[in-house]
């Protein structure tokens, strides 16, 4: 269950949208998605703790479900911001990488 | 999960956010241990570093109040400390006097700003009383040009007349007057039966060419020679004032450390 480097909620937001964004899903497969792709496990706990905060902003929402556990779908908002925030991500992953590069060199 | 655990990890969580997530984190979190995947420890640790983050959100999101006092308290507790301790508040480091026309701000116990420095700086003789100034630039120069050799000129009253030269190591030397240094002892040294000795420094120099120069300029660079200044001023047709009509001993002469060297500078052409 450990979050390896990766600490903040914000970063825990950033996985679990990136996650919605390839499709609605509900807490296992979150959970398996994002230790798939990011290598990160997390809990339930923080799971959780992460989807009622995007809840709360509305960049996701709960799917109606027969059984108790509800799949979660990424809202339009929630497209929006993580779509700004990876992009802003990679812009600053491009310029650091380079610099890396030039002073290895 | 053990039902020990369960019952109060879950009492940690708002009551809000039990009713909307209890049973689904319950579920999950049963489907994850019987998976494998993660150990009852780390699993209740998680759900209760949770818990109380949501916990404090939710204080944030009702109770505004409460934090905002809060704070409001511990930074009044914290500023009351810093006061008791002298850190803040009266008493603390000293202000520099404001500096007036030609004295120069003490360091002592203070920051030196140089800004706060007028223009000219009065320069203060062995025995404290003020024999003339200094251009704050030669102080702090900013150019080198004003400071041959590290000798500084110093003006009158008027601050156009030169009255003498502030000398590194020396200090200050009116006009007309060479710089006393100690007289120059050759120095023979024994080591393992072989000697050596050190010759004092060349102790004549040549005359330089300064006619035309600005009397400043060539009073300085004479006095940094290790000569004495001294300047008499003359009317002339050709040379403008402040600037140099001749030497005597003229340019080129070659004259021992310490001997006085009479400049002759212009006060222009006779008719103003």
């Amino acid at each position: 269950m450990t979050i390896n480097g990766i600490r903040g909620s914000s970063d825990r937001s950033v996985l679990v949208l990136t996650s919605l964004a390839g499709g609605p899903k509900h807490g296992y497969a979150l959970i398996k998605d994002i230790e798939n792709f990011a290598h990160v496990k997390m809990g339930p706990g923080s799971l959780y703790g992460c989807l009622s905060k995007l809840e709360e902003a509305r960049l996701v929402e709960a799917l109606p479900s027969e059984d108790r556990r509800h799949p979660y779908r990424i809202t339009p908002s929630g497209l929006a911001a993580v779509r700004e925030r990876l992009t802003e991500s990679a812009r600053i992953a491009e310029i650091g990488l380079r610099r890396v590069a030039g002073a290895a060199s | 999960m053990n039902s020990r655990f369960d019952r109060w990890v879950f009492k940690l969580y708002p009551r809000a956010w039990r009713q909307r997530y209890e049973d689904e984190v319950r579920d999950l979190s049963e489907e994850l241990l019987a998976a494998g995947e993660v150990r009852n420890l780390r699993l209740v640790i998680g759900l209760v570093g949770m818990g109380l983050a949501v916990r404090v959100r939710s204080l944030r999101q009702w109770h505004p109040f409460v934090l905002v006092s809060g704070s409001v308290a511990i930074a009044v507790a914290v500023g009351v400390i810093l006061v008791a301790t002298n850190a803040l508040g009266p008493g603390g480091s000293p202000s520099l006097a404001a500096p007036t026309f030609g004295t120069i701000p003490s360091a002592k116990g203070g920051h030196l700003d140089v800004k706060a420095i007028p223009d000219y700086v009065a320069t203060l003789g062995r025995n404290g009383q003020v024999v003339g100034y200094v251009p704050r630039g030669d102080l702090f120069p900013a150019s080198k040009s004003s400071a041959v050799g590290g000798v500084i000129p110093v003006y009158g009253k008027d601050l156009k007349t030169l009255v003498g030269h502030m000398y590194p190591g020396v200090g200050f030397v009116s006009l007309g007057m060479a710089p006393t240094a100690e007289p120059c002892v050759p120095v023979t040294t024994v080591d393992n039966g072989t000697s050596q000795s050190v010759a004092c420094p060349s102790t004549t120099v040549s005359v330089p060419n300064v006619a035309g120069s600005s009397t400043p300029a060539a009073a300085a660079e004479i006095s940094g020679m290790s000569l004495g200044v001294q300047v008499i001023s003359v009317h002339s047709t050709v040379v403008p004032s402040g600037h140099i009509v001749s030497v005597s001993p003229s340019a080129g002469t070659v004259v021992s450390a310490r001997s006085v060297i009479t400049l002759e500078n212009s006060l222009g052409s006779d008719n103003g």
